[in-house]
């Protein structure tokens, strides 16, 4: 298969950017869409001219490296993939197809396709845990979970942290990744006791960060390589809610006795 | 009060807003569309029910307390609606200050990625409307105080604008469809079990609010139902 | 050089509590008195970092990843062993000890076997408190599957992404104490060599890969959790950024390598298609508790799967293993794979490829239930190969995977280097010449949340009030030379690319030095990979610039550390003229193709010592003693 490459060069953060155009001949269509990438990066640096840079690692859709827009799409055509997963037969012989970095003031690109996702270390930061030291622990079957109740968790906490939500919403909001951590946490019984201050420490930072405000697209659902449903956005906002308008400022103050 | 301000400075709360504010100028429009399809039951009793508004709590509060009441809450509603909508467009464009080459969209739908244009013209109607029918004369049709029957079947006899307030009524019914739907998102109300239901119920509202608000213009300008001698 | 393991003189039941009861401790009003740098962000490295930040000490973390979660823990699917024995099978801390040893075909370290068995229940509770969502049955209670190797059913997961929901609960624990300011993160940060003043590990120089600039971090102790060296092979199961660059550097400054040779080869991966694949995906093991495996009974068989029947199917490993069946350990199974292709009834054109069928399971169980315990990795595999899983059976075949050797480490975890720490894949202590699947995740949370917190306050002790800053000129030295080195690597200007030289290396490995290795093919082996190295240091080209983001330059790096390991793992083939659990040497098979061990000469841990560029490296051995466990020979029949 042949293909026509236009992808976003950008030499480093402050540098202005624009868009290449390479030719790709005799690709199989088995290759995946990364690979093509290493070959053309063969290709140009025995040509003298700087290779792509892009984002990668595991190539197999867990890792959440790999970030890059591909015709407009988060990850590129497909449902439930990451960009290491699309392979050259979903596209048509002699296609362009157009590669981006990811678009949003709190992923700011550091070279070419690879964007700086600090941010949503920092999100992780805010709250995203379980206050839990390692050494000896209860055991866990004492606190039973139910089966649903966990499974619902899991596939909150399947999110791989790839940032593809905040790249394909329209307001590049990174509700998504922020409120599935929320969830998986606090469905589970050992996230109770932080449930409150996390979902408002991390609501705030995810503000901080830059990031936008969610119109309910659902654009993030769509193109999120986990499937993570918008409903913890929801299950997140009434979280957050609560702890700020429904939680006592000062639970354990006291009262004047006159 | 500081947790208001806390809870309205975060991206969140700031959709709470909108989504609480948004629900009741829906709920506002409910009423507006009832009272309107008194129309149909002739001009006395339209303009008594117009009277009635006037007088609700009248012997408690005093003539027009309440209607007033109402009033400068719906002014307030819309206020808050736009107002905090303009920092959200704000904050999201900062987001994004690179656009993509390739701008697609994949699930939002038309309704929901139409939001800020139709948000903008509702504004532009809602000026007109309220010149027309609450301060009166303009777009040169006779305006009586109190004479609501007479007076909107100047404006609908006959020209260009019954026409225009359909085609409003549809930026109305394409508003909410999203806006109705999510309202319940943002809230946190919608879940699985009843996503469907939510989003049909949202598109029920928004279709038979069009209709609803549709039929008087419609019916003046076709003689459907008379003007008024 | 002798080399004292520090295990305690007393039974191994009893063993771990002897030793840290007779260690010394730092105390929490000294422990921010000491810094801590911990390369590599993956289950050891970052359980490590957050349990040395909550108790106190300054740890600084490191990783070439632009996250700590991206480490390659995260792709682990199957599960993580415990011996809770809720399945009331008769497991117990012994029987994993016993499992783990035998799998590891006797040749790894009893005490630290028996340690990590004891500690695995541990890490579930501790798991559990993070928040990770291990699966439960219905009832509430923890799930359990079965693994290779072993006749209890004491597999913990999380679906198929274990390794992630792991990975994210120490990532989490870390972020915590990155909060907290107990832990400083550094991203995008590749280690380049450590630093040794006095003897003793005081520190590290860094790349900042996005800038290129070298920098240098003092600390009183360094801990290398950088994983394995699967891709020396190119085309593995790990990620493509896997590298053994931080290890070897260590090795190059005096810490030994042991067992180099060992690496473990996955028996149900994707199998390869073509020249510019990247790397192999890995289906899970557990993949082999539903599925069947079988080859067509006659030679290039091209009718579709479906149309072949029962009686010409060939189910290799229920006829060869009716006890385990399609449940042998991995090297097993692997070489069971590699035997019938090699005879001919590979699949396919390449003839590489057998495969694993779900249709009895499916008409057993039902579509639901085999789409509830595997649907993700069926879907992945729909994804890669456009085959749905389903309707037709998986094509697999084995692929390198996991390594067992590594830096040689005592039993408090540390290297020969004083103050120079391994954990996880990066040492070489608990699974012997082969490891069961599901006890990677646990080796590696056992040392970062358990062993290696309470360990490393004995040698703090003892290198108390002795401070080094980054001004030392020890730092600069390194520093430069490492400069040096990469200024070495841009100036060839050849003709060459990092990546051609990989995939050359990992041919000349995989036909060499794979899956069977004999004398012969390895002496071959030993002449081949200096001459490549040789034409790398005069034919290479990297591009773009040293003091910019270069992933050609990083590669580069890398794959120059690799030019050399390679060779100390032909070496250390060579010498060990045994077979032992994945180390299949043709010239030691029982008549059935088995391993054959030769315990009176090789019952020892060959730990490699670097005695400089282009001298031969030395061997030195640790007898392994076997007073819990008289090793047998191994048999899944």
């Amino acid at each position: 298969m042949n293909f026509i490459l236009s992808i976003w060069r950008q030499a480093s953060p402050e540098a202005k950017g624009k868009m290449v155009k390479y030719k790709m001949s005799n690709v199989s269509e088995e290759t995946s869409l990364l690979e093509m990438l290493d070959m053309l990066n063969e290709k140009l640096t025995l040509k003298d001219e700087e290779p792509v840079a892009f984002d990668s690692d595991c190539r197999e859709g867990i890792c959440g490296s790999c970030s890059l827009v591909v015709n407009g799409r988060a990850h590129g055509p497909g449902k439930l993939t990451t960009s290491c997963q699309v392979f050259m037969r979903s596209f048509t012989d002699g296609q362009t197809i157009h590669l981006e970095p990811y678009r949003s003031a709190a992923l700011p690109v550091i070279k070419d396709l690879v964007v700086d996702r600090t941010s949503l270390d920092r999100i992780i930061q805010s709250g995203g845990y379980i206050s839990a030291h390692s050494g000896p622990k209860p055991e866990p079957n004492s606190v039973p979970i139910g089966y649903d109740e966990l499974e619902e968790s899991m596939d909150a906490a399947a999110c791989i942290g790839c940032g593809a939500c905040a790249a394909a919403c329209p307001n590049g909001s990174a509700m998504l990744f922020t409120a599935a951590k929320i969830g998986h946490l606090g469905l589970l019984p050992q996230g109770q006791p932080e449930r409150s201050s996390r979902a408002k420490a991390m609501v705030q930072q995810m503000d901080d960060e830059g990031f936008g405000a969610c119109t309910n697209y659902a654009e993030c659902q769509d193109a999120c390589p986990k499937g993570i449903s918008i409903k913890f956005i929801g299950r997140m906002n009434k979280d957050f809610a609560k702890a700020m308008l429904c939680d006592e400022l000062d639970p354990r103050g006291s009262m004047d006795a006159n | 009060m500081n947790k208001l301000t806390q809870f309205y400075g975060t991206a969140v709360g700031k959709k709470f807003v909108v989504a609480v504010t948004g629900i009741m100028m829906a709920g506002f429009l409910v009423m507006h569309m009832i009272g309107n399809l008194k129309a149909f039951a002739g001009a006395t009793k339209l303009d008594a029910y117009a009277l009635y508004l006037r007088d609700i709590g009248q012997d408690m509060f005093g003539h027009e307390t309440v209607l007033w009441i109402a009033r400068i809450g719906l002014v307030v509603a819309v206020v808050a609606h736009i107002f905090t909508i303009v920092l959200l467009v704000k904050q999201n464009h900062k987001a994004r200050p690179v656009k993509y080459h390739v701008k697609k969209s994949f699930v939002s739908t038309f309704p929901a990625r139409m939001m800020r244009v139709s948000g903008l013209l509702l504004l532009i109607f809602i000026i007109v409307h309220i010149a027309q029918f609450t301060f009166g004369e303009w777009l040169s049709t006779p305006f009586e105080e109190g004479k609501v029957y007479s007076n909107i079947s100047h404006a609908f006899g006959s020209g260009w604008l019954p026409w225009f307030y359909v085609f409003m009524m549809f930026i109305v019914c394409i508003h909410l469809c999203h806006g109705l739907w999510s309202f319940f998102q943002t809230l946190g109300i919608d879940n699985p079990d009843r996503n469907k239901l939510l989003r049909g119920l949202a598109i029920v509202v928004s279709l038979v609010l069009f209709i609803g608000f549709s039929a008087v213009p419609v019916a003046f300008a076709t003689g459907l139902i008379g003007v008024a001698k | 050089m002798e080399l004292d393991s520090k295990i305690p003189n007393v039974p191994i039941q009893e063993a771990w509590r002897a030793h840290i009861d007779s260690i010394n401790l730092v105390g929490p009003k000294n422990r921010p008195k000491y810094d801590i740098v911990v390369v590599g962000s993956g289950l050891a490295g970052a359980s490590a970092a957050a349990s040395l930040g909550a108790m106190g000490y300054n740890v600084k973390l490191f990783c070439f990843q632009d996250s700590p979660r991206r480490a390659h823990s995260i792709a682990a699917q199957g599960g993580i062993n415990a011996s809770k024995n809720y399945r009331n099978d008769g497991d117990s801390t012994w029987r994993l000890f016993y499992d783990t040893q035998k799998g590891g075909d006797f040749r790894g370290r009893e005490a630290n076997v028996y340690r990590l068995a004891e500690t695995s229940t541990q890490i579930i509770d501790q798991c559990v408190a993070q928040g990770v969502p291990l699966a439960r049955e219905y009832g509430g209670n923890l799930a359990n599957r079965s693994f290779g190797g072993v006749l209890v059913e004491r597999t913990f997961y999380a679906r198929g992404q274990t390794g992630q929901q792991l990975l994210l609960g120490a990532y989490q624990a870390l972020e915590e104490q990155v909060a907290l300011g107990k832990v400083k993160q550094y991203p995008r940060t590749e280690m380049h060599d450590i630093v040794k003043i006095d003897g003793r590990c005081r520190g590290i120089v860094v790349r900042d890969l996005m800038t290129g600039e070298i920098q240098t971090h003092a600390a009183d102790a360094v801990v290398l959790a950088t994983g394995g060296y699967s891709n020396v092979y190119h085309r593995s199961t790990n990620a493509v950024n896997c590298n053994v660059t931080a290890a070897w550097r260590a090795h190059k400054q005096g810490s030994l390598f042991a067992n180099p040779c060992f690496v473990q080869i996955h028996p149900t991966c994707i199998p390869v298609h073509g020249d510019n694949q990247s790397k192999l995906t890995l289906m899970s093991e557990s993949l082999r508790n539903d599925g069947r495996i079988w080859v067509p009974r006659k030679k290039g068989d091209d009718r579709r799967p479906r149309d072949i029947p029962e009686e010409e199917r060939y189910y290799y490993l229920e006829e060869r293993y009716p006890s385990f069946g399609n449940l042998v350990p991995r090297d097993v199974a692997s070489r069971a794979a590699k035997k019938v292709c090699d005879e001919g009834y590979g699949l396919g054109e390449t003839g590489f490829g057998v495969y694993l069928d779900f249709r009895d399971a499916i008409a057993k169980h039902g579509k639901d239930v085999i789409e509830a315990k595997y649907g993700n990795l069926f879907d992945m595999y729909k994804d890669i190969t456009d085959d749905d899983p389903y309707e037709t059976p998986f094509k697999i075949y084995p692929a390198p995977h996991y390594t067992m050797g590594g830096l040689w480490v005592d039993y408090n975890l540390m290297t020969n280097v004083p103050g120079l720490y391994a954990i996880g894949e990066a040492n070489f202590s608990d699974h012997g010449a082969n490891r069961l699947g599901a006890s990677s995740l646990m080796q590696c949370l056992a040392d970062g949340y358990f062993i290696l917190p309470q360990t490393i306050g004995d040698y703090l002790r003892d290198i108390y009030q002795q401070k080094i800053e980054e001004d030392h000129p020890e730092f600069a030295k390194h520093a430069e030379a490492v400069d040096e080195k990469i200024d070495a690597l841009m100036n060839i200007k050849g003709s060459r690319t990092p990546l051609s030289f990989q995939k050359e290396l990992g041919d000349i490995m995989w036909n060499y030095c794979g899956m069977s290795r004999n004398a012969e093919d390895l002496k071959k082996e030993l002449e081949l990979i200096p001459a490549l190295r040789k034409e790398f240091w005069s034919e290479l080209k990297v591009a773009g610039t040293k003091d910019s983001f270069n992933q050609s330059l990083e590669r580069a790096g890398r794959v120059a550390d690799f030019l050399e390991f390679a060779e100390l793992m032909c070496k250390d083939a060579l010498e060990r003229d045994e077979s032992c659990g994945c180390h299949l040497r043709e010239e030691h098979v029982h008549e059935d193709g088995e391993a054959k061990r030769d315990d009176e000469k090789f019952s020892y841990v060959a730990a490699w010592e670097w005695m400089g560029e282009n001298v031969a490296h030395q061997l030195h051995t640790e007898q392994l003693d076997h007073q819990a466990l008289k090793p047998t020979t191994r048999s899944y029949k």
